[in-house]
């Protein structure tokens, strides 16, 4: 079992906003965790990517308990885990595309990362800061972040609810592509129905 | 990316703030460097030019004008003394060494001193150019006073510049002193008896002059037979003491020093003592026993200094303001561009950044500017201090120059420590975000 969860709760200033008493994930699934905006998707991703620790309950990745581990272990943990593609993309606007890929901390390797550009059509926008980039642009290159580190788990978060039909497409394809290339597990959470039909298993939340 | 790459465009996207906290510290470490070098210039002068010197014998008056006057030459000596006196106080056991000094004019404000060979050896000095004085009206000129060997010039009354010039006798350049970054630089010295001299010139015409017109009375013209301003009257009294007999006998004696000290009145006498407690009690029995008073440099200086807030204190505490201005426009700059950078740094923190590296990313970026603003602050210390030395010349003519002294290291070691405190706040704030509740509500 790749995540396992058992009778989580999170409480934020004394008050319970997500409870879970059983959920499992295993390697390689696509799996949407599907529900209103509000029912705790956001709170969980947040959980299985050790940005937050669970008031209680357990935590387990690859028989790794999350609260047996130190925040600095749990940060490497993450980098060398996780690829995250966040809600409102959350690039650094000083910094150019190049650099915004290069900030994952295990890839210093400039020539995946070239490639990485070069394939998802951002030669010509490598050197553009992110802040001058289009959405969509902006969406690809979160996207490539996300996965330069060819993570084992991609965690994103509402990857599509402020794109039309179009780009949401694209941004499906352009996630799964990436995510077999690396057999990558892939947990998306979002409201938006239109994804459904890519995953393999729906959570509702 | 290298954390360095990343703090280097951090800063360079707040290039504004970046470069005001830099040079606020920079204007911080540069008064506080130029504040400490022009009051270590001021005690080293204070220290070079009185260095040796146990007591100043002189007219009864105030012992502060009779220091200045005499050791520092930045005020009218109170009055004068009987040689006759001066002669007694020479030999006296307690007494290791003297020197003789005569004031009373100057040439474009740099003065005339009457003296012995013994007031070069004191500062060390030798004449580079030429040789030393052999008879009346020859002079040795100091380093910073721009006359060549063989000049002529013609003293004016008084010790400041504009006073009326002595045209009956002129003074003759035969040497030129090397630059001892002491008082002597800006002095012209010369023999005793040249400053004593050039005045029973002045004091004959004037009789001359009297009798022939015959119009002032001899009431009149003891009080007011020279033409001086009357803060400089005093310092001529002499001359009205002065004969006719000894006006026209000055060639007959042999001897050089003995001839010397055959004038009647001296503006004061610079002693070393023989002991330490020769230096206590001989001020005393002068002082008590004298009509004149011996001041001591040593007290009147550290008086003056800790009068005008002068002293080392002082200037510490200035320089701790300095350093604080500059440390707390280093904790602004950090602080206020923290609020902006959360989200970013919560994306680090999110990307697997560990606390620690953030703590060390932001104490960095502080470091950095404080280490550029210590650089610029000694770069415009030191220009600006220059400029000061080019554009004053009595600081040109001191030797004033820009000292690693002990308080430069010091303020550069507190510069660089509290710029390292002032970024700590904010580095440990940013290493504590909440990186899940900052990335849900940064757009």
């Amino acid at each position: 079992m790749l995540f396992t969860l058992s009778d989580i709760i999170y409480k934020f200033k004394k008050k319970e906003i997500f409870k879970k008493k059983k959920l499992n994930f295993t390697e390689g699934e696509h799996v949407l965790l599907h529900g209103k905006s509000g029912c705790g998707k956001t709170t969980l991703v947040n959980l299985m990517s050790g940005l937050l620790r669970p008031s209680s309950g357990t935590i387990f990745f690859e028989n790794v308990d999350f609260s047996a581990l130190s925040d600095c272990e749990l940060d490497d943990l993450r980098s060398n885990n996780f690829g995250l593609i966040f809600q409102r993309l959350h690039l650094i606007g000083h910094l150019d595309v190049e650099q915004n890929l290069k900030l994952a901390s295990k890839v210093s390797n400039a020539k995946n990362i070239l490639s990485l550009i070069k394939y998802l059509g951002l030669e010509d926008k490598k050197k553009q800061l992110a802040k001058d980039l289009s959405v969509g642009e902006a969406q690809r290159v979160a996207i490539a972040r996300a996965v330069a580190n060819n993570p084992k788990v991609i965690f994103a978060d509402e990857p599509t609810s402020a794109l039309d039909d179009h780009n949401t497409i694209k941004v499906m394809e352009l996630l799964f592509d990436q995510t077999q290339k690396n057999k990558s597990t892939l947990l998306v959470a979002s409201h938006d129905d239109r994804i459904k039909k890519y995953f393999s298993r729906v959570v509702k939340m | 990316m290298s954390d360095l790459s990343f703090i280097f465009y951090s800063l360079r996207s707040r290039l504004l703030n970046s470069t005001l906290s830099v040079f606020l510290t920079a204007f911080g470490v540069s008064l506080a460097l130029l504040l400490t070098q022009f009051g270590n210039h001021i005690q080293n002068r204070l220290i070079k030019d009185g260095k040796n010197i146990d007591i100043v014998v002189g007219s009864k008056g105030s012992p502060l004008q009779l220091i200045l006057s005499t050791v520092y030459h930045v005020d009218n000596p109170p009055g004068n003394i009987a040689l006759s006196d001066a002669e007694i106080l020479m030999k006296n056991p307690l007494v290791k060494s003297s020197i003789p000094i005569a004031l009373g004019d100057n040439w474009k404000g740099y003065r005339i001193v009457g003296t012995t060979y013994e007031y070069l050896d004191h500062y060390n000095a030798f004449v580079e150019k030429g040789r030393l004085w052999k008879k009346d009206f020859e002079i040795v000129v100091g380093s910073a006073i721009n006359l060549d060997i063989n000049s002529e010039i013609s003293g004016a009354h008084g010790l400041l510049e504009g006073g009326n010039v002595h045209h009956d006798e002129k003074y003759k350049v035969v040497g030129i002193m090397n630059q001892t970054g002491t008082v002597l630089d800006r002095l012209i010295l010369t023999s005793l008896g040249s400053v004593l001299k050039i005045h029973e010139f002045d004091d004959h015409n004037e009789k001359k002059k009297d009798l022939k017109n015959n119009h002032v009375h001899p009431e009149e013209k003891k009080n007011d037979h020279h033409t001086h301003s009357a803060e400089e009257e005093h310092q001529h009294d002499h001359h009205d003491k002065q004969s006719e007999d000894d006006d026209h006998g000055h060639n007959n004696i042999s001897t050089y020093q003995e001839k010397e000290y055959n004038t009647k009145e001296i503006t004061a006498l610079i002693i070393k003592t023989s002991s330490p407690i020769a230096n206590i009690n001989l001020p005393r029995q002068i002082n008590k026993e004298t009509s004149m008073l011996a001041a001591n440099p040593a007290v009147e200086i550290t008086r003056l200094t800790t009068m005008l807030g002068l002293g080392s204190r002082t200037f510490a505490i200035l320089s701790i303001i300095l350093i604080a201005i500059a440390s707390l426009s280093i904790f602004s700059g950090l602080a206020a561009n923290l609020e902006n950078r959360l989200g970013d740094l919560a994306i680090l923190r999110a990307l697997g950044y560990s606390k620690k590296r953030i703590f060390k990313i932001i104490c960095f970026e502080g470091m950095i500017l404080t280490l550029l603003g210590i650089f610029f602050g000694i770069l415009i210390g030191m220009i600006v201090f220059n400029f000061f030395i080019q554009a004053i010349n009595s600081l040109n003519i001191s030797q004033a120059s820009f000292r690693l002294i002990p308080s430069f290291f010091l303020i550069i070691t507190c510069v660089f420590f509290a710029g390292f405190f002032a970024a700590i706040l904010p580095a440990y704030r940013a290493s504590k975000i909440s990186v899940a509740n900052q990335l849900s509500k940064n757009i």
